[in-house]
């Protein structure tokens, strides 16, 4: 074994909770599917829903500048592993916007005040669903009907990320902070 | 050199990772049918290599369902929107819409093939051990490494964790289904999701504890239980498929694109001046 280094600014423990919850994401993602058979409005929006709930529960936990950074470069390595590649020509400009994100978070009060969080994961979500989308016209962009299906699902999406993922994932970092699970300082 | 060298199993996953992001990269560029083809037949032939024939036809089924289910709802939806719309102001703009709507369905199709392939090519030899041998060897940085390994370790994990979580709901005298979701939404996430979350932190509890025990991510060089070799195949297939990607490119520069493509629509434009 090389030599020790010691004081990363990115503790182990930060770096293990955003790879588990990468990891739960895409298990979550499998759960739904169990649940809700194939591409309809309540899957969409459960599993969207879900989705930015964990988000929001991750960022929470880390609590740390570049938290949304981290999850994005680990989760465009695993979309480049889950489909092919297309996906890695965007992570410049997804990273543009967990930076974005990330900073609206320090901007409005810090990683401690839960509403801040919840901002800044409506709007890491809505840059991701516009890169998205962006990269499906890349895709289909001979057809503007694919690109239109695309862009409904999308839509649908944000709102179970608005409506669902959002106040669950509000709800759940309280209780888990009620539980001393998530600390509060 | 022995063809069963040039098998994709004795490749490298780094060599396939490379060849799927070339690939994935030059199928955007593409517009062509012919050029499209010629990739698609190209990766097909990398993928049939492994063998693999019987998941490589049901995957090719998996995507021509989703397609014909895509191509399903736009013709529906624009039939109905000319049902709607018929005898208004509209009808004109409706129907103006209806070449880019309902025209050239294929060329996104022809795209979605060779990024299949390359990711069935990655998907068919798939092992956690030497992906994590490749990203180590990649010298990526501990920030980026400890995740992966982590998401690479756990994904099976969390698998099991949902079949037991299923079970258990039933056993409580629950339903985990699309129509207990929608009669009982909050419920549905209070047997599904706060565990998984709960379990999920715990986990993250422990498993840091035993990381830093070991410092795992804290030496300069991460130890590699596997060793990986880039062999004289890689060096082959690389070289091969660089060749074949710059002259399908060379062949889309050459060829007028698809009909709805942009390089069509000047070329049509050409044509009626």
């Amino acid at each position: 074994m090389g030599a020790l280094r010691k004081g990363f600014y990115w503790d182990t423990e930060s770096l293990i909770v955003v790879g588990l919850f990468t990891a739960l994401g895409k298990a979550a993602s499998l759960l739904v599917a169990l649940l809700g058979g194939g591409m309809n409005p309540v899957t969409l929006l459960l599993k969207n829903g879900i989705a930015t709930a964990l988000l929001v529960v991750m960022v929470a936990r880390v609590r740390k500048f570049g938290a949304l950074m981290l999850y994005t470069l680990v989760a465009q390595v695993v979309s480049f592993l889950m489909t092919g590649g297309i996906m890695v020509s965007t992570l410049p400009l997804y990273l543009l916007g967990a930076l974005v994100a990330d900073g609206l978070i320090a901007l409005c009060g810090g990683y401690r005040k839960v509403w801040a969080v919840l901002v800044g994961v409506a709007i890491y979500d809505a840059f991701g669903r516009l890169f998205g989308l962006a990269m499906s016209f890349l895709m289909a962009r001979e057809n503007v009907g694919m690109v239109g299906v695309g862009a409904v699902i999308v839509a649908f999406g944000y709102l179970g990320c608005l409506f669902v993922g959002l106040p669950c994932g509000a709800k759940f970092v309280k209780e888990l902070r009620h539980a001393g699970i998530i600390r509060e300082v | 050199m022995r063809a069963s060298s040039v098998k994709s199993e004795a490749l490298d996953i780094r060599t396939r990772l490379a060849i799927s992001l070339a690939v994935s990269g030059v199928s955007i560029y593409l517009s062509g049918t012919g050029p499209l083809l010629a990739l698609g037949a190209a990766t097909l032939l990398y993928v049939l290599a492994s063998g693999r024939y019987r998941v490589i036809a049901v995957s090719y089924l998996a995507v021509c369902a989703m397609m014909a289910f895509t191509v399903g709802v736009i013709v529906v939806s624009f039939k109905i929107g000319e049902w709607l719309v018929a005898g208004t102001a509209w009808e004109k703009s409706v129907a103006m819409l209806k070449p880019a709507m309902l025209g050239n369905f294929h060329t996104p199709f022809l795209r979605m093939i060779p990024a299949l392939n390359v990711l069935l090519a990655i998907g068919l030899d798939f092992s956690v051990q030497r992906f994590v041998g490749a990203m180590k060897s990649l010298r990526l940085p501990r920030v980026a490494l400890v995740p992966l390994m982590v998401f690479c370790r756990f994904v099976p994990e969390f698998v099991d964790v949902i079949r037991q979580l299923r079970d258990a709901v039933r056993m409580r005298g629950f339903s985990m289904s699309l129509g207990a979701a929608l009669v009982h939404p909050i419920q549905a996430i209070r047997l599904t999701v706060v565990p998984l979350t709960v379990r999920t932190l715990r986990m993250a509890d422990h498993l840091s504890v035993a990381a830093e025990m070991k410092r795992v991510g804290y030496a300069k060089r991460p130890t590699q239980l596997l060793a990986l070799r880039f062999g004289k195949a890689d060096f082959a297939v690389l070289v091969a498929a660089a060749h074949i990607l710059a002259l399908i490119c060379v062949w889309q520069a050459l060829i007028p694109a698809t009909p709805y493509g942009p390089r069509s629509v000047q070329t049509q434009e050409a044509r009626h001046e």
